[in-house]
C-alpha cells in the first residue's frame, strides 16, 4: 500500500465511531508502520495532535491480550500517553482498577482519569526517585553535605541549601517539589564526584547505600 | 625630636592565625605531601604515606630529611628555604609558609620528626599552637626547641634510614573523609604518580594507593598542548585538552592547572566563556613558570598570568568552536557529524585525523524499569497536576490537566496536547516534553507549565475548535491573566 492509500485508510478508521479502541490501535499502527509514514504529517492528515496519534501508536506495542483489555475498558484519550509509557504490568493494573471503579460507581472517573491511572500504576511500580529522596533522613542529608564539602563538590549556595534542608527535615517538614528537584541535582553532583559511592572506604557504607538506593544509582 | 628603635616582632598568635584558611583537610594534607616531593633525593622515587589513624595525621616520606640547621630554618615562618638547601628546579615550596599553614589548619598540635640522609641522628620539634597564643610578644616568644636523639624505631620514622614525618594531632576536623583525601591527592599529584612516585593513604579500614584522575572524553578529541608566548616565547605551556562526553552544569570542566606537577588551580575557565555549550572542554596544563599563592590553591594574578590569558584565549578558539558544535542539536549522537567535528578539530591543531574513530554516542544512564521491556511510567511521567480550567461560551467548561513526560523527538515541539470531548465534560491534557532542548538550562518549571498550557489553549481553539486567531488569542490571554493573577488559583 502506498502512503496516500495508507493515510486514507488511517483517516477512515480514525473517524469511524463504531470501531473499538482495540481495532483502531491495531489497524492504525499496522498501516502506519507498514507504509513508513511519519507522525507529524499523519497527525495533520487525520486532524489530530501528534501526541494523540503517537500515544495510540505506542499502545500498539502491547500484546493482543492487553490491547483487548484496553478495548474493553476504553480508557479516555487523556490516559493514552500514560498508558503508552507504562510497562505491561502497570498498564494492566491501572486498566483493571479503572474498570472496577467504573463498575462500582456506575460512571467513569469524571475529572482526572489521567491522574487516576498514573497513581494506580505508581502504586505497583514503587515510589519515584523524588519520593525516595524526599524520604531520606536529616542525618543522611547532613552526611551528604559533609562529604560534598570534603570533595569540593558544592558551591556556597548548595551548602546553605543542604544545611537548611537537613534542619527542615529534622523538625519533620515535608520538602517541596522544587526543593526535592534541587536535592536530586545536588546528589547527582556529589555522586558524580565520587563522594557518595558503593563500597565507600569512609566507614559510611550504610548511609551511602541509602542515598544511592534513593537515587537509583 | 628623636628616634626610638622598637622591636617589631610578630605576635606569637600568628602561629594560630595562619591556620585560619579556607583550605579543606584534603588540600592541607596535599600541601604537606608537596613538601615531601621537595625533599626528593636526586632521581629516587618518592614513597609517601598519609596515615590517618588514631586521631592523628602522619605524613611520612623517604626524602633526604633535614639536618638540625636546615630544620632550624624550616620552622621559621616565611623563610626562603632555597637559601639553605639545594632543591634544584621545580621546587614546590616558595614562601616558607606551606607546612605551617597546613598544620595549623589541620590541628592544634604538630610535630616534625626528621632523619637527614647520611646522619645517625634524628631530630624532633613540636608546636603547641594554643601555647603560642599565650606567649607574650618578643624575640623569646618564637623560640623553638629542637631535640636530637639516636634513631627511635618506635617513632613515626620507624626504621627508615632517612626521611621526614609530620605528625598533626588535636585535629580540628575529627572526621576527615579518607576518600576525599585520596581523590584529591590522586588529582593533585597526577604527574608524580604517573612517573612512579607513590602516595598511600591509611585509615582504620585499610590502606589505599592514590590513583591519577581519569577522564572520559570523546575519542579523537584529545589534543596535546605545546605552545609558547611572552617575550621570546619564554613561557612554554604544555599539557592536553579534550572534549568531554557530557556537558556540565556542575562547574566540573575547564582546565586543571599544574605547577611543578602539583595541581594549583582546579577547573579554571579563564580562557573561554563558561557556558553549557563550552562545558565539554577539559584539560590539564603545566604552568611551571607561574607563582602559586602561598598555600598553592591558585596562581598569582601577575603580568605573566595576563600574557598567558591573552595567548590561551586565542589558542583555544578552535576547541571552543568544536565544543559548541558538538553540543548543538544532538550532534554528539550523530556519528557522521561527530566524526567531521573531531576531524576538523584535529586539523585545526595540526593533528592527524583519527583512523576508525569510534564516535560513541552520548548515552544517558538507563532508568530503572518495571519489567524487561524497559518501560515504566515511573521514569517517563514526571508530573501530573490539575490546571485552571477554561470556560468557553459555546463549549462550556474544559478541564485541564498538565503532565510532564520524559523524552523528545527532534521533529516535535516542546509541548503538545490531547483533547477529549467524548465524555460529559471536555478535557484538555497539556503535555510538556522535558527532554526538549528548550529545557536544557533547567528552566523555571512552574513558568513552563503556564507557557505550555497557554500554548495548548491557543492551539486547541484554532486547530480543533475552529476559533479565529484573534478570538483564540483573546481567550488565551484572558486565561493567562487569571492564571497568573495572585490569589486566583488559591480561590479555586
Amino acid at each position: 500500500m502506498n502512503k496516500t492509500d495508507a493515510l486514507e485508510s488511517i483517516k477512515e478508521i480514525w473517524n469511524n465511531e463504531s470501531a473499538s479502541l482495540g481495532e483502531k490501535i491495531l489497524k492504525i499502527s499496522t498501516e502506519f508502520y507498514a507504509s513508513g509514514l511519519d507522525v507529524e504529517s499523519t497527525a495533520a492528515y487525520v486532524h489530530t495532535t501528534e501526541s494523540e496519534l503517537a500515544a495510540l501508536l505506542s499502545l500498539g506495542e502491547f500484546d493482543d491480550e492487553l490491547i483487548g483489555l484496553i478495548s474493553k475498558v476504553n480508557p479516555p484519550k487523556t490516559t493514552w500517553t500514560i498508558l503508552s509509557c507504562a510497562s505491561e504490568e502497570e498498564a494492566r493494573h491501572a486498566l483493571v482498577e479503572y474498570s472496577k471503579y467504573q463498575q462500582e460507581k456506575g460512571e467513569p472517573v469524571a475529572d482526572d482519569a489521567d491522574k487516576y491511572f498514573y497513581q494506580s500504576m505508581i502504586g505497583i511500580s514503587g515510589p519515584t526517585i523524588e519520593q525516595k529522596v524526599s524520604g531520606l533522613s536529616a542525618s543522611a542529608i547532613k552526611h551528604a553535605l559533609k562529604k560534598g564539602e570534603d570533595f569540593n563538590a558544592l558551591n556556597d549556595k548548595e551548602v546553605k541549601f543542604l544545611k537548611s534542608i537537613s534542619a527542615q527535615k529534622k523538625i519533620g517538614k515535608v520538602l517541596s517539589e522544587k526543593q526535592i528537584n534541587w536535592l536530586i541535582a545536588i546528589f547527582n553532583k556529589i555522586i558524580t564526584k565520587g563522594a557518595i559511592a558503593r563500597n565507600s572506604i569512609d566507614g559510611d557504607q550504610e548511609i551511602c547505600d541509602k542515598i544511592l538506593d534513593a537515587m537509583e544509582k | 625630636m628623636g628616634i626610638r628603635i622598637v622591636k617589631n616582632y610578630p605576635s606569637p598568635r600568628l602561629m594560630e592565625t595562619i591556620g585560619a584558611t579556607n583550605q579543606k583537610p584534603s588540600e592541607a594534607i596535599g600541601e604537606l605531601v608537596a613538601n615531601c616531593f621537595d625533599a626528593r633525593i636526586s632521581d629516587e622515587k618518592m614513597e609517601i604515606c598519609v596515615d590517618m589513624r588514631d586521631g592523628k595525621i602522619v605524613v611520612l616520606d623517604n626524602g633526604k630529611g633535614m639536618t638540625d640547621s636546615v630544620l632550624e630554618k624550616a620552622v621559621c615562618i616565611a623563610e626562603d628555604m632555597s637559601q639553605h638547601i639545594e632543591r634544584g628546579q621545580g621546587a614546590k615550596g616558595h614562601f616558607g609558609m606551606g607546612f605551617k599553614t597546613s598544620c595549623s589548619t589541620l590541628g592544634g598540635f604538630y610535630e616534625i620528626y626528621t632523619r637527614p640522609i647520611g646522619n645517625q641522628k634524628e631530630y624532633h620539634v613540636a608546636f603547641d599552637i594554643s601555647d603560642y597564643s599565650l606567649r607574650p610578644s618578643g624575640a623569646d616568644a618564637w623560640d623553638v626547641q629542637i631535640e636530637d636523639s639516636d634513631f627511635n624505631i618506635n617513632g613515626p620514622l620507624e626504621n627508615k634510614s632517612h626521611g621526614t614525618a609530620f605528625v598533626i594531632s588535636h585535629l580540628k576536623d575529627k572526621n576527615i573523609t579518607v576518600s576525599a583525601v585520596l581523590s584529591y591527592l590522586g588529582e593533585a599529584f597526577k604527574g608524580h604518580i604517573e612517573t612512579g612516585d607513590s602516595i598511600v593513604v591509611i585509615d582504620d579500614s585499610g590502606s589505599y594507593l592514590a590513583q591519577p584522575k581519569k577522564y572520559d572524553f570523546i575519542q579523537g578529541t584529545k589534543i596535546d598542548i605545546d605552545t609558547a608566548c611572552g617575550p621570546n616565547d619564554c613561557f612554554r605551556i604544555t599539557g592536553w585538552m579534550a572534549l568531554d562526553k557530557i556537558t556540565h552544569n556542575d562547574g566540573l570542566y575547564g582546565f586543571n592547572i599544574y605547577r611543578n606537577n602539583q595541581l594549583v588551580l582546579k577547573w579554571d575557565k579563564s580562557w573561554f566563556r563558561a557556558h553549557l555549550m563550552t562545558s565539554r572542554i577539559i584539560g590539564e596544563v603545566n604552568l611551571d613558570f607561574l607563582d602559586a599563592t602561598f598555600y598553592k590553591q591558585g596562581l598569582q594574578q601577575d603580568e605573566k598570568w595576563t600574557i598567558i590569558n591573552v595567548h590561551m584565549k586565542e589558542y583555544l578558539k578552535d576547541i571552543v568552536k568544536a565544543s559548541n558544535t558538538v553540543s548543538k542539536q544532538g550532534n554528539v549522537s550523530k556519528p557522521a557529524v561527530l566524526k567531521k567535528i573531531v576531524d576538523d578539530l584535529r586539523n585545526d591543531y595540526g593533528e592527524d585525523p583519527v583512523i576508525d574513530a569510534k564516535t560513541e554516542p552520548e548515552t544517558s544512564e538507563p532508568s530503572k524499569t518495571a519489567d524487561d521491556t524497559g518501560k515504566s511510567v515511573q521514569g517517563a511521567i514526571k508530573n501530573i497536576v490539575k490546571e485552571r480550567s477554561l470556560v468557553l461560551k459555546k463549549e462550556g467548561e474544559i478541564l485541564i490537566s498538565y503532565l510532564e513526560k520524559s523524552g523528545s523527538d527532534k521533529n516535535r515541539g516542546a509541548f503538545d496536547y490531547i483533547y477529549d470531548d467524548t465524555e460529559d465534560v471536555a478535557k484538555l491534557q497539556v503535555i510538556l516534553f522535558r527532554d526538549h532542548p528548550l529545557f536544557e538550562k533547567n528552566p523555571n518549571w512552574e513558568l513552563m507549565e503556564i507557557v505550555a498550557t497557554s500554548d495548548a489553549i491557543y492551539r486547541l481553539l484554532v486547530e480543533t475548535l475552529s476559533y479565529d486567531a484573534y478570538e483564540a488569542r483573546t481567550i488565551r490571554n484572558e486565561w493567562l491573566w487569571k492564571r497568573t493573577a495572585k490569589g486566583e488559583i488559591a480561590d479555586e
